[in-house]
């Protein structure tokens, strides 16, 4: 039966149009809800008797779109005699749910949450589509699920997998979905009325989780020490007058690295301030369901522009009209350890934006409107929680309200501010653009990274550079430029550059981020400096920047610290060092970090190449940076002599300071590890200098260890030749917590010592510091070459992928084989922390297999490297880019990635992010960006369920 | 007729129209509404005002600013605003490990309270309490955690039936003080209908809360009871309350809290609600001398709950709630 005009809604009961009887009418669908509701007044004249469970469909109609909003039940039957109407209220058929109780006990085996909800939905009499899926997504086996209602069964399925469940009677089926990243389906600009409200009752800056229980492995069987993992993680919101925590427990998430995935997920989803707004408009909006969004514009009063996801749709007919009222930004929270993957966002050179929908498995060209090739050259791509984006091209700034819209072109920025007044500043047309970056849950906010240099003959010398951090609340229709200082040695940080006799600045920039609390930091140097900044959240304040100074390695004396843009006083300032520093590195305690520890090493150089001394220093912030305290002061660690820079006496690394990620407030544990090599001596000697510091007590403990590999490494009548390099081998503890923090630190030579057949090895030994018990152990391994004689060989680099009791370490490298370059990797396994399993594991492969990246590593595709055998296509860890070299997915070989950077996953996990490093790049542990869980069994080389389903960006 | 001309000190807004202050004897934290065209007021604001008439206005609020709330088409923006208990609200008491949650012993009344209360950065406090109530003196301490800090402070305070608020100048008070009359109870104020004091008057009094047996039970082994003649149950008859709560470890509190709860439940639910002209004086924990022909009241109440009604419709009137 058709819509009869002017009646905007028709209301078939059993099956009969009772339009005619309607006096008022409402309708409600929540996103937070699992059924839509319905009341209705009809009038007193109705022709028959209404029973409980009767059925309904309604249709509504307005300005030629209808629809079916509802197919259900009326449930209650209300008669007022005063009122003389007849009240009906009943909701969709998921109302079924709701009445169906599940009276027998469900054991879970293990199956995936999918099967658990098909299930349920199916006993009572329902269908269920599942717009998205997640097989991989199981309810662990031995869970009990039934005797409760099967709506109370299906929400807690819901939220195991991050779902939303609701009835689409359109459809009529019950559809289980994810919110995605879709155009608005309606605009919003003038409204009946409209009410915005903005509070902090649902706002939480702190998320605790109680989980599981663990044993301590080191204690005696019978007197295991049971512990609860916790995990707390913590941001800070503008307008909360304290710290408001929420608190999760639940005995399932029994590994650390779980509780801080669901914290971390959590706290990005709640950390905002409330900002809900309901908007009354005329008409009906059939098509439009919870879930979609919308464009709201309203120019005045308000004076809002976004497309923000619809929560809630009430509608109703009245004597007084037709009107529909949205609700955006309620929170409703789906939070899961699993699946789903957060999207990862990806530029290339050729082929613009990519996305992986699959955590990296797969990328897909993500270009609309980006067409010629300066578009298509892609530097850099942002995105927030909200889906906008913005991405760095050759031709420009582009940015997009949806993955799912198309890129449009954002006017030139305004000439940058000219703080440092030079007198021939630095204009707009003359800046490059480095980096892009976006406040998560910040809507409309972004960040620009861009940098420009100076011309020629103008008091400063040509090609000198300047930095700037360019700002947009309106989402690229306006900014505003913040110009970035490196502070000199004894100066402060807001003298100009005509303020600093005899001192030239040269600010370099490097790198943009942004933390889930929305904390943006940008990295700029002189010649090694770094810059932390606190954009606040309204946009209605200049950019607070936070310095980290670092050191000139030209100038003795350089200094690092520290610095707050507000004031003049380095936070933390180091310049008493006896000359440049060789290493620094921060750490911030992941439990509290407004704690943190600063590490350096030096070395003093007023002697020249005669001393070789080198001291360490150790700082330690309890209050985010404001004040630091020097707990280690100078401590002489190493020295000794050699003749030169060109003799091959005595050669000692670069030192490589590790952290313990496990840290905690009372015990906080470090390392520096350096190899010397003499080369007179067949040995390489490996020395740890072991920090303890409780910052609760304020206790500092340290222990200096050495260990030599002695000759064995080295056969008769062999020769060791050069240690090349020094390997970084930092193992990741944040998913081993059944296994002691261990560092790693290795050298690698050409000897003999294997066979003494003439035969070149290439030899490896690497020294494991356990950060618990501050021991040393070494291992020594060699690999024949085949027959083929070695002329240099270089290993780039080493990485580590941790797995439960064990881990295993990769390198690889380029091999000069008489005129051939071959590169390898070499692979090395460790279980239980202290047995290594397997030896070297050579291969070859790609010339273009990427710097530091396991990536391409797999069982097939062009990439010529399938001799690893079953370890397949480990996760990227980053995929910064500085030479353009290409990186392949051999899934999929689909060669689409030139990559040079990679966007923010969505759902961006780092609270707060220390870096003091001599790279200038920013790197994140465990609690940021994008870091890969376990995601392959390295102990039986082979994908465990558990592990597969648990991969995550965390 | 004399024209009193209204006066505020509210800040941060323009054109302001109207503004609503309730404090109350049983609320967690005293609230005001502000009703204005635009503001400059952020959430998380301190704020502080005065009402009144010209030349006669005093503080009445000391807050944060908790919402702010744009609505069209009307074109105003409503002004939320809360005591310095909202911290205590907001706050969350969550240990880092359930073994180890915040825990004292043998620690006064108004130190655990403060102690509690600082956990959400309050500091500023009076304390005027008539006997010392010592809590968790043997070996079993008093223990909070996945509580509020401003429920655990209640919990401690309803116990011997103490008071906990945050006055007008944002201090916290610690008071004994029970909403009826005792002895050394005296008015502040004089309102008569006879000479238009009272705008309005209703009276209501009813058995709903009475109660003349108060049951307490603490830990395991720790209990109390008291009970007394009301002459207004059948001869014989009790109606019971009973607090439980872990908090109370010893038996020395545990009759405490059955005494003193008794002699305020013991008795009638008498009260008054009246609208007076403003008067920035006038505050709950004070007593006002009411006396109305009508309802036939007189004779000395304690002033519950004022709730402050200021805008430029309505001039200034406030709705008290009286008790005793």
């Amino acid at each position: 039966m058709p819509v009869f005009a002017g009646d905007f809604v028709q209301i078939k009961i059993e099956g009969v149009d009772r339009t005619a009887f309607v006096v008022d009418y409402r309708r409600m669908s929540s996103i937070c809800e699992l059924t839509d509701s319905f009341e209705i007044f009809l009038s007193p004249n109705y022709p028959v008797t209404i029973d409980p469970f009767d059925t309904i469909e309604i249709t509504e109609d307005y300005d030629g779109d209808s629809g079916i909003v509802l197919r259900g039940f009326i449930t209650t039957i209300v008669q007022d005699f005063e009122g003389s109407n007849i009240q009906i209220r009943g909701s969709d058929k998921s109302v079924l749910l709701e009445q169906f109780f599940l009276s027998e006990q469900i054991e879970s085996q293990g199956q995936s949450v999918d099967f658990h909800i098909k299930d349920i939905v199916e006993r009572t009499g329902l269908t269920v589509n599942f717009i998205s899926s997640s097989p991989e997504t199981i309810v662990e086996e031995g869970t009990l699920l039934g005797l409760t209602s099967a709506s109370d069964t299906i929400l807690m399925l819901e939220r195991l997998a991050a779902y939303f469940i609701k009835y689409n009677s359109q459809a009529d089926e019950l559809q289980v979905f994810r919110l995605d990243s879709a155009e608005p389906v309606v605009t919003i600009d003038e409204p009946v009325s409209a009410v915005r409200s903005r509070g902090t009752d649902k706002t939480r800056n702190v998320v605790k989780i109680y989980g599981g229980f663990k044993f301590n492995p080191s204690e005696p069987l019978l007197k295991k020490s049971v512990v609860q993992l916790f995990a707390e993680v913590r941001s800070e919101v503008k307008g909360l007058l304290v710290d408001k925590t929420t608190v999760i427990s639940n005995p399932h998430l029994n590994r650390q690295s779980f509780l801080f995935i669901v914290a971390n997920r959590l706290l990005n989803v709640l950390n905002s301030i409330d900002d809900v707004h309901e908007y009354l408009t005329v008409g009906f909006y059939p098509d439009v369901v919870v879930g979609n969004s919308a464009y709201i514009r309203v120019t005045n009063f308000i004076k809002y522009e976004a497309d923000r996801l619809i929560t809630t749709i009430e509608s109703t007919v009245t004597s007084v009209g037709v009107t529909t009222k949205f609700i955006i930004g309620e929170k409703c929270p789906r939070i899961t350890v699993q699946l789903p993957v957060p999207p990862i966002f990806a530029t290339s050179k050729q082929d613009g934006v990519a996305v992986s929908w699959d955590g990296g498995d797969n990328f897909q060209p993500s270009n609309l409107g980006l067409t010629t090739t300066s578009e298509l050259f892609g530097k850099n791509v942002a995105v927030n929680s909200y889906g906008q984006g913005m991405v760095i091209t050759e031709a420009g700034i582009f940015r997009r309200f949806r993955s799912q819209a198309s890129w449009l072109a954002i006017d030139p920025l305004p000439d940058p501010i000219n703080e440092s007044a030079d007198p021939i500043p630095v204009t707009a047309s003359g800046l490059t653009n480095l980096r892009i970056a976006d406040e998560h849950t910040n809507r409309n906010v972004f960040h620009l990274l861009a940098t420009g240099f100076l011309q020629s003959g103008i008091l400063l010398p040509s090609g000198f550079a300047r930095a700037w951090v360019y700002s947009t609340d309106d989402f690229g229709l306006s900014w505003r430029s913040t110009q970035l200082y490196v502070p000199a040695s004894g100066t402060t940080v807001l003298e100009t550059v005509s303020g600093i006799p005899g001192r030239v600045y040269n600010v370099l920039a490097h790198d943009l981020t942004a933390g889930v609390d929305n904390k943006v930091f940008a990295m700029v140097s002189e010649v090694g400096a770094f810059i932390t900044g606190v954009p606040e959240e309204e946009k209605e304040e200049p950019l607070e920047i936070y310095y980290a100074a670092g050191f000139s390695a030209s100038v003795v004396g350089g200094s690092v610290g520290l610095y707050d843009g507000n004031t003049v006083t380095p936070k933390l300032n180091t310049s008493t060092f006896k000359d440049a520093l060789r290493v620094m590195e921060i750490f911030s305690i992941p439990s509290n970090r407004n704690i943190a520890y600063a590490v350096t090493v030096t070395r003093d150089n007023n002697a020249g190449f005669t001393a070789v001394e080198h001291f360490v220093n150790v700082w330690r912030t309890k209050d985010g940076g404001n004040t630091w305290t020097k707990i280690i002061d100078e401590v002489s660690w190493y020295s000794g002599n050699f003749s030169g820079p060109s003799g091959n006496d005595i050669a000692d690394s670069v030192p490589v300071i590790h952290f313990d990620e496990t840290s905690t407030t009372t015990q906080f544990n470090a390392v520096v590890m350096s190899s010397t090599h003499d080369g007179s001596i067949p040995s390489v000697s490996f020395k740890a200098f072991f920090i303890r510091a409780n910052s609760i007590a304020e206790t500092v403990t340290t222990s200096i260890q050495t260990l030599s590999t002695g000759a064995f490494s080295v056969g008769p009548g062999s020769t060791i030749g050069p240690i090349f390099s020094s390997l970084n081998l930092n193992q990741r503890t944040a998913h081993s917590q059944y296994r002691p923090p261990l560092a790693f630190f290795g050298s690698h030579s050409l000897d003999d010592s294997v066979s003494n057949d003439d035969i070149t090895p290439l030899s490896f030994s690497i020294c494991r510091a356990n950060l618990l018990d501050q021991s040393l152990s070494i291992r020594t391994y060699s690999d024949e070459l085949g027959g083929m004689q070695v002329d240099t060989s270089t290993i780039r680099d080493m990485t580590t992928h941790s797995a439960a009791g064990g881990a295993i370490f990769w390198s690889y490298g380029t091999i000069r084989l008489d005129d051939d370059d071959i590169a390898r990797v070499f692979r090395i396994f460790m279980a239980n922390g202290s047995e290594i399993l397997e030896e070297n594991h050579a291969s070859t492969l790609d010339a273009w297999f990427p710097q530091g990246i396991p990536y391409s590593i797999g069982t097939g595709g062009a990439t010529g490297i399938g001799t690893i055998g079953p370890i397949a296509n480990p996760r990227p860890t980053e995929l910064i880019r500085s030479t353009g070299a290409i990186v392949r997915n051999t899934f999929t070989l689909i060669d689409i990635l030139t990559t040079l950077a990679l966007g923010k996953v969505q759902s961006g996990l780092s609270s707060r992010v220390w870096v003091l490093g001599s790279d200038f790049k920013f790197s994140f542990w465990s609690d940021g960006y994008i870091n890969i869980t376990e995601f392959f069994d390295f102990e039986t080389n082979s994908r465990q369920p558990e592990s597969f389903a648990f991969k995550t960006f965390a | 007729m004399t024209v009193k001309v209204l006066a505020h000190t509210v800040p941060g807004v323009v054109g302001l129209q109207s503004v609503t202050v309730t404090e109350s004897f049983d609320a967690a934290l005293s609230q005001a509404t502000i009703e204005a065209y635009t503001t400059t007021l952020s959430l998380g604001d301190p704020i502080t005002f005065a009402l009144g008439f010209a030349g006669d206005t005093g503080t009445v609020f000391t807050g944060f600013v908790r919402n702010i709330i744009q609505n069209l088409p009307s074109a105003t923006v409503q002004i939320v605003l809360e005591d310095v208990l909202s911290k205590a609200v907001d706050f969350f008491i969550a240990s880092d490990d359930p073994q180890d949650p915040f825990r004292r012993f043998n620690i006064k009344t108004s130190d655990l309270v403060k102690d509690i209360l600082g956990l959400a950065s309050i500091t500023s406090f009076f304390v005027d309490l008539p006997f010392v109530v010592t809590w968790a003196t043997g070996s079993v301490p008093i223990e909070f955690n996945l509580v509020s800090a401003s429920d655990a402070a209640r919990q401690i305070m309803d116990v011997p039936a103490f008071r906990l608020f945050a006055d007008r100048s944002g201090v916290v008070n610690l008071i004994n003080r029970r909403p009826f009359v005792e002895p050394g109870d005296v008015a502040s104020f004089t309102w008569t209908s006879t000479t238009d004091d009272l705008i309005s008057i209703s009276y209501e009094t009813s058995t709903d809360n009475l109660r003349n047996r108060v049951v307490v039970y603490g830990t395991p082994g720790v209990q109390a009871t008291a009970e007394a003649f009301s002459p207004f149950l059948p001869a014989g008859f009790t109606k019971s309350a009973v607090i439980a709560t872990p908090i109370i470890t010893d038996n020395t509190i545990a009759q405490i809290a059955a005494d003193r709860n008794l002699e305020g439940l013991n008795r009638l639910t008498e009260g008054l609600n009246v609208v007076i002209e403003g008067d920035h004086t006038v505050r709950p924990n004070l007593f006002a001398n009411v006396t109305d022909a009508f309802t036939g009241v007189s004779g000395l109440w304690f002033i519950f709950r004022v709730e402050h009604r200021f805008s430029n419709t309505g001039g200034y009137t406030q709705a008290v709630t009286l008790t005793r």
